[in-house]
């Protein structure tokens, strides 16, 4: 099965900027779209200031929010 | 814990200001900051952009140690000469910012059947509430917010509402002047900083010394940092001690010393002063080391109260002097979770020479390049106790010093309670000096669940106290009497508040 891959960046900068909240709302998903994703961090996605940043499928978002992330995601499962 | 754009804001603000004092370019950048922060085709959460840059005009002068309606220019060329207005209280409301938040205290809601019996009306002694379009009314320019029409009315439609900075307020020292400001009681603020948290407009902010230290480090001073316990957790859960330290001291730091060396030593003070004390001289001590609820004890307690706090130091004070004993030219910083111990520090001149919370340590990596995740782990092994490790936490310095009594098999003789939380503690103490309470040792955090949810910190408290927890019963010593260095310190530094 065709994976989503999402990279979320867990540096400094990105930490303080609410990394975490795209982390939390990532595990918090129902198995059902878990399943479409491979979830892995990264120390720095070289966009630092910005964050938080995630990488999707090789493409850098920045600024990104739970919010944001949902959206993505959802057009990207629907895709497949 | 979900990172607001408040908190954004004003990370990004402390960033760039970090960012600019390491780089000696704060006289020729800082009026950049409002520019690059808020961009014209950024989101708007104000009037205006005028006004969002005003704010933020108001946030970099706080920023750079001075007082928040100075020009950032001319605050920046203070910075930069080493002047800063240092002595200004620590929580301060920003005017540009304050919504002036119009809130009806006592507000109708769709709840109301329009009864037959309106007890609300009868009740009020205003005559403020008619009935208009089948629903009660109040007429807020004759209420006077005494709350019967809420207590009376049997759907519960009528709700009370308050400010987010006063109802969080443990000790009634926040409230709106006659424009709906938001105006500080400086006789009844502790400095906890909850307003700070609360308020949803970022219109409460913390003096910071974030520039002073910076300027230390550029002169090549010989500082040290004081890591208080909280730490565990704050700069991403797999953040190890020794990946942190070494930040720091890449950040200009000499070297690093744990807190917890400090709460060892107050544990065993404050086991030793209870013992000697309670019940002969005393019916029941407190703890002394969390500035907040010191605070609560001088401003809004009789002195009778007073009398009881222990006499122990902190072990903030406690670990500046270990540390200005070994190093007698050196320059202190403690970061911790905490804005209240920025007044604490203010006490020991010589002593505590800075306070920085986890907050602004990190927007100071940040400013410098230091990605902490990216540093490799030295190993590092904390050497405080377990008992050192749990102050963090609501609980831990009353579950150290009674195991420390435990220890000399005098445990019958003590009768621990602890608190948490401004309000509550204040409710304690009386109950305890009225004698309804059959306690003759108590905890007192102002902040709910302890350090770990101070006004400083970067990381949700129900997952930072459990990483405390699980942390602390890594640390080779288990009891606070087991570590020799404390013990060692003890011999010579004097544990005793100055009067």
């Amino acid at each position: 099965m065709e994976k989503i891959n999402v990279q979320i960046c867990m540096g400094t900068s990105c930490y303080l900027l609410g990394a975490h909240a795209i982390i939390d709302y990532l595990e918090s998903l129902p198995a059902k779209k878990k399943q479409h994703l491979e979830i892995s961090g990264s120390t720095c996605l070289k966009a630092c200031g910005k964050g938080p940043n995630v990488k999707i499928n090789d493409e850098l978002y920045t600024s990104v929010t739970p919010e944001k992330i949902k959206d993505l995601i959802d057009d990207l499962i629907d895709k497949l | 814990m979900q990172v607001t754009e408040v908190t954004k804001l004003r990370r990004r603000v402390l960033t760039e200001v970090a960012r600019q004092a390491f780089n000696g370019t704060l006289i020729d950048e800082i009026s950049s900051i409002p520019k690059t922060v808020v961009t014209e085709d950024g989101l708007r959460y104000r009037c205006c952009i005028h006004k969002e840059r005003a704010i933020l005009r108001n946030r970099v002068s706080i920023a750079l140690c001075q007082d928040v309606g100075d020009l950032i220019e001319d605050a920046a060329i203070a910075a930069t000469n080493n002047e800063f207005k240092a002595d200004q209280p620590i929580i301060s409301v920003l005017p540009e910012a304050c919504d002036g938040c119009p809130i009806d205290r006592f507000v109708v809601t769709d709840a109301c059947r329009n009864c037959l019996a309106h007890n609300c009306m009868l009740v009020c002694p205003k005559k403020a509430i008619t009935i208009h379009q089948k629903k009660a009314y109040i007429d807020q320019s004759r209420c006077v917010e005494c709350g019967l029409c809420k207590k009376s009315c049997p759907y519960a439609a009528i709700i009370e509402l308050s400010r987010p900075c006063e109802r969080v307020c443990g000790v009634q020292a926040i409230s709106a002047d006659s424009t709906r400001k938001a105006v500080i009681d400086r006789d009844k603020c502790v400095e906890c900083g909850a307003c700070k948290i609360a308020c949803p407009f970022g219109a409460i902010a913390d003096l910071s010394f974030v520039v002073p230290v910076i300027n230390e480090i550029n002169a090549g001073k010989e500082l040290y940092a004081m890591v208080a316990p909280a730490f565990v957790g704050q700069f991403g859960p797999k953040i190890t001690p020794g990946q942190l330290f070494t930040a720091l001291k890449q950040l200009g730091f000499t070297d690093v010393y744990e807190v917890g060396l400090g709460a060892d030593m107050v544990t065993i003070a404050e086991a030793e002063e209870f013992l000697a004390t309670v019940p002969e001289k005393q019916s029941y001590m407190t703890t002394s080391c969390c500035p907040g609820f010191v605070g609560l004890i001088e401003k809004h307690l009789s002195p009778e109260v007073a009398e009881h706090m222990s006499t122990t130091i902190s072990p903030m004070v406690a670990t500046a002097k270990v540390v200005k004993k070994e190093h007698p030219n050196s320059i202190t910083v403690f970061i911790g979770p905490c804005t209240a111990k920025k007044t604490e520090a203010k006490k020991y001149p010589g002593i505590v020479d800075y306070v920085l919370t986890y907050e602004e340590i990190a927007t100071m990596f940040v400013g410098k390049n230091i990605n902490v995740t990216m540093i490799e782990d030295d190993g590092y092994q904390m050497r405080s106790s377990k008992h050192g490790a749990i102050f963090a936490r609501a609980g831990g310095v009353l579950q150290s010093v009674a195991e420390t009594i435990a220890a000399e098999g005098k445990s019958d003789l003590i009768k621990p309670a602890n608190c948490d939380g401004l309000e509550d503690c204040k409710t304690m103490l009386l109950q305890i000096q009225k004698g309804k309470l059959d306690v003759n040792m108590m905890e007192g955090m102002a902040c709910a669940g302890g350090c770990v949810n101070g006004a400083g910190i970067l990381a949700d408290s129900r997952l930072s106290s459990k990483l405390v927890e699980n942390a602390s019963k890594t640390n080779t010593i288990t009891q606070a009497i087991d570590n020799s260095f404390a013990k060692e310190q003890l011999k010579d530094i004097d544990m005793h508040i100055p009067h």
